[in-house]
């Protein structure tokens, strides 16, 4: 099941690139329709998982590689549970957002953002690390086409920058691997790429240390956490609007994701270690963000520049080890993919309409897009983080957290609100209120029923995740305190397979 | 007393005297047929040779390890496979030739007879445990190199690409010969075999032992200059480009095959290699990197980029060579892996090089290839996996065999150099990622080639194939990983 789950949508990029679809009308049209029936069969796959346990489901293992120690080998478990959904949503989303605005080789375009699903699905799916990390870098190669090939006039000099950037840390991360199992073999004998059996190996200290932090730098760059953020807002810039959802909605979790499972999961000496450090990048990183919103004029940077104080506040949450933290930060992941995916297909929206991204050009839209302008609203609201939508959720968790771990580091942590609330009003009264901004805004159009559709689904999951959040959070729970049980010391570890193997293997 | 040898011994060389033979009969018949017809004639012959060849080096996989005259040569599995190789590299410098061949002045029964030599020797070379033999097999395979180098003498710079190859490679002869000297003073002989028993025994006076890791040193710095590993490495550029697109092909992957196939016997003739030496091998192979991917970044010439590609992919093989002192680290397995599926990237590249340079009176340019990605669908796909097989990215062979040397350089305990091998790779996406960029992402230049890059012919077929094996290979690397058992 979750092996259709990843190679469905690689067989409909395939599909969609060599089948019989003329023109871009019919592509987005194949395009639509087998988004939809993806999401819907992943939803399926996924309502049919137990997930009052903690523990992988569904798995399935092939011997792939058995000379390296690799296989196939794939499990779904609370916490890769919702990403995996969020990624099967936001991709007909992402179709919807390029309906007009691609029709420079619709197919290729079409295809390539399946074959990037396919690639995500694979990374929140693998447990084999070698099958992880080819998905993985997989993932690199769609969107540097989809930024490339249909991004905007920089697009050169920002995709490659993006490639590179995010190569760089994961090659190390590579070595880590090996490492890894290379440690496996030490201790029971035979190399072994399975991040089950990893769960059991005792790691020195002194190795964890430099483990730690080659996994860490690959997931801290795609995160992206202060200071390896500087990719993100040109990658943000340049992408076409299809690009920037799936950019921001599923590629940047792929980074948190990775850190939850990995870094906390096989390295919790070092965790602890690295704890402080941490903490204070994802402080800088949270504000600086916020304040470089403040500064932007550019409509889509302000966007991507409040996705990275949104990520800090996200790994913030994460590394404070603390239950409502780290829920706060798998619910941080959901929220962040569709609130910043609703607020980049509104970036789309305008830029499709007016053609500039430049705040200066802007003012008074709910003139003249009185339903663009209601749905706006709530969208805004939910990325300050106000009561009743999604948004306030998850920063409440990740604040609680990171003042239960550090009263300090909550008490920074909560400027980022007050900042965030700034900025969010400032480009909220500079878009949609005052007075119409000129002969751009006057030209405006309401949204398409398309249009509406699309950012209503998101609109409503702001709204019943806001309300409701509980309906997540409660079977997301087990996994998450399975995380936390391995990273408290001294405690026993229920999760994790073989506890008892733990001490005596020690080197 | 002369030793008896008999057909015993011949059968292990199977695979070289099919090359030899082939090359006669390739003059043969060009004498005997002096029409136009005889061209096709001529090429079959040098193919069926070929095939023989690959073959007869095919048996002697399954037959097992096998010594002849009296221990001069040993073949073995991993020999053998780079025979194997060697014999299927040339087929493809056929394939090559048959595209580009006519307007570059190849098709002529000594191109096919020289490839033929050089392939008999550069078996040769792979199996012979007798440095006196090897040194044989190197000249003649270099000699029928830098006539082939010069081949073409209206082709751009072909002239200096000659001259440049012969001068260098003849100083590189020199270490060969002087590392000879000094092994026989070390041993009185310049058999592999007695200096691995005497170096593994200790048998040996430490001036002697320095002697001899001197004289295997020397001889190895002769055969790095042939895989053009830094700073042995800058002929490659020039000659690359001065070179016919086949002959290029054919001076990196065959060139490299027989370098490493020969490196792999000298090095492993020295078991446990004394202390300096590794460390020395580790700043080459860094150097080699560091040269060929920085050196690629500002090439616009796509053959001078395939070039100092070739030299960083050298650079990758030196680092899982540096694993060789280690039992199970699978480094001589990696070189091997790596090689090849070098040979076959490579084979990708100068392929579509030649189906783009078709008609074009000067060198391929990137800015050639600007607005072809869809254009020309299945050729920019081609050459697209071969670029991110070269970076190293999965899900192609370029990945796993990559993999493979940093697990062998790993294991051996040089963490250093596999971490500084790995950031390399970021540079080399950078050069691979400019191929991509010019392909997709750019408009067409009107400076730019026009029409050209069809893929039709056996040249089409083999490269469409070969990058489908690329990525075949990447996804199950199965054989790949079973040269690691040989």
């Amino acid at each position: 099941m979750l092996s259709l789950i990843i190679f469905s949508p690689l067989a409909f990029a395939l599909a969609l690139a060599f089948g019989p679809w003329g023109g871009h009308k019919s592509a987005r049209r194949a395009a639509l329709v087998l988004s939809l029936a993806q999401a819907a069969f992943t939803a399926w796959v996924l309502w049919g998982g137990d997930f009052s346990a903690a523990g992988f489901q569904l798995q399935e293992r092939l011997a792939w590689l058995p000379a390296l120690g690799a296989g196939y080998h794939v499990g779904l478990d609370g916490i890769s549970r919702w990403l995996v959904a969020l990624n099967a949503l936001l991709l007909p989303i992402a179709v919807l957002s390029s309906w007009n605005a691609v029709e420079r080789y619709p197919r290729a375009h079409y295809a390539l953002m399946f074959a990037l699903q396919s690639m995500v699905y694979g990374v929140f799916l693998s447990l084999d690390m070698l099958q992880f990390y080819i998905f993985w870098e997989a993932s690199l190669l769609p969107m540097y086409f989809l930024i490339g090939v249909w991004g905007g006039e920089r697009r050169l000099y920002a995709t490659v920058k993006f490639v590179l950037y995010t190569l760089a840390g994961s090659l190390l991360m590579l070595l880590a691997l090996v490492w890894m199992a290379f440690l496996a073999r030490t201790q029971t004998g035979h190399l072994s790429f399975d991040f089950l059996d990893w769960s059991s190996l005792a790691i020195p200290a002194g190795q964890q240390m430099w483990l730690f932090a080659a996994f860490f730098l690959a997931f801290a760059i795609k995160v992206p956490l202060f200071p390896f953020h500087t990719w993100l807002p040109d990658a943000h810039v340049e992408a076409p609007t299809a690009g920037s959802i799936l950019l921001a909605g599923v590629l940047l979790k792929l980074g948190t994701y990775a850190l939850m499972r990995f870094n906390l999961g096989l390295f919790p000496e070092a965790a602890h270690a690295f704890q402080k450090p941490v903490l204070i990048i994802c402080l800088i990183g949270a504000v600086y963000g916020a304040l470089m919103v403040l500064v932007q004029r550019d409509f889509k940077k302000m966007v991507a520049y409040s996705s990275v104080s949104h990520m800090g506040l996200c790994v913030l949450g994460l590394f404070s080890f603390t239950l409502a933290g780290e829920q706060g930060a798998l619910l941080t992941m959901l929220n962040h993919g569709i609130s910043t995916g609703a607020l980049f297909l509104i970036v789309g929206m305008f830029y499709e309409r007016t053609h500039t991204r430049d705040l200066s050009v802007y003012g008074g839209a709910v003139l003249k897009m009185p339903v663009l302008g209601l749905l706006f609203l709530p969208v805004a609201l939910s990325s300050m983080g106000v009561p009743g939508t999604n948004g306030f959720v998850n920063e409440f968790l990740c604040l609680r957290g990171a003042f239960e771990a550090f009263p300090w580091a909550g008490a920074v942590a909560a400027l980022t609100v007050i900042l965030g609330a700034a900025y969010m009003l400032r480009l909220t009264q500079k878009v949609m209120y005052g007075p119409l901004g000129g002969a751009k805004m006057e030209a405006l159009t309401d949204i398409t029923t398309r249009e509406r559709a699309s950012l209503g689904v998101l609109v409503a999951l702001i709204f019943a995740l806001g309300i409701f959040p509980e309906g997540i959070l409660s079977n997301t729970q087990p996994s998450v305190q399975a995380v936390l049980a391995r990273l408290t010391p001294g405690a026993s570890t229920p999760a994790a397979p073989a506890p008892a193997a733990g001490g005596e293997a020690r080197p | 007393m002369i030793p008896a040898y008999g057909l015993r011994d011949l059968a292990v060389l199977g695979p070289e005297i099919a090359c030899i033979l082939g090359a006669a009969l390739v003059l043969g018949l060009d004498m005997a047929f002096r029409s136009q017809s005889s061209k096709r004639l001529v090429e079959a012959a040098a193919a069926l040779a070929l095939g023989v060849s690959a073959a007869l080096a095919l048996g002697r996989l399954a037959a097992g390890p096998g010594s002849a005259f009296g221990g001069q040569v040993l073949d073995g599995a991993v020999p053998d496979v780079f025979r194997l190789g060697l014999a299927a590299t040339g087929l493809l410098t056929l394939v090559l030739a048959r595209r580009e061949g006519g307007s570059q002045g190849l098709l002529h029964a000594e191109f096919y007879a020289l490839l033929l030599f050089a392939l008999g020797a550069m078996e040769l070379i792979t199996v012979s445990q007798d440095l006196m033999l090897s040194f044989v097999a190197l000249e003649t395979f270099s000699l029928a190199m830098y006539v082939l180098a010069g081949f073409n003498k209206a082709w751009h710079g072909n002239r200096e690409a000659a001259l440049k190859y012969f001068l260098l490679g003849a100083f590189a002869a020199a270490f060969f010969v002087l590392g000879m000297a000094l092994v026989f003073g070390a041993l009185g002989s310049v058999r592999l075999d007695a200096a691995s028993a005497l170096l593994s025994g200790g048998k040996l006076a430490a001036p002697r032992e320095m002697l001899l890791d001197l004289g295997l040193s020397l001889c190895a710095t002769a055969l790095l200059f042939k895989v053009g590993a830094a700073p042995f490495h800058l002929w490659t550029p020039d000659v690359y480009a001065g070179s016919t697109t086949p002959v290029a092909y054919f001076l990196s992957a065959g060139a490299k095959l027989a370098g490493f196939g020969a490196l792999l016997k000298l090095l492993g003739a020295v078991p446990g290699c004394p202390a300096p030496f590794p460390q020395i091998l580790a700043v080459l192979a860094v150097a080699t990197l560091l040269a060929g991917n920085l050196g690629a970044l500002r090439q616009t010439n796509l053959k001078r980029l395939l070039a100092y590609s070739s030299v960083a992919h050298t650079g990758y093989v030196l680092v899982g060579l540096l694993g060789l002192g280690t039992a199970g680290s699978g480094a001589a397995a990696s070189v091997l892996a790596y090689t090849l599926v070098y040979a076959v990237m490579a084979f990708v590249a100068f392929g579509l090089v030649a189906a783009a340079e078709g008609g074009l009176k000067r060198p391929l340019l990137l800015e050639d290839l600007q607005g072809m990605g869809f254009e020309r669908p299945y050729f920019s796909l081609a050459l697209a996996v071969a670029m991110v097989s070269m970076a190293g990215l999965p899900p192609t062979a370029g990945f796993i065999v990559k993999l493979g040397v940093f697990k062998a350089a790993l294991d051996g305990g040089h963490t250093l150099a596999a971490v500084v091998a790995i950031l390399n790779s970021v540079v080399s996406a950078a050069v691979y990622l400019r191929v991509l960029v010019a392909l997709y992402m750019l408009p067409k230049s009107p400076d730019g080639a026009q029409g050209g890059a069809r893929l039709s012919g056996t040249l089409g077929f083999a490269v469409v194939a070969l990058a489908l094996a690329l990525l075949a290979l990447g996804l199950l690397p199965g054989s790949l990983l079973a040269l690691g058992s040989l």
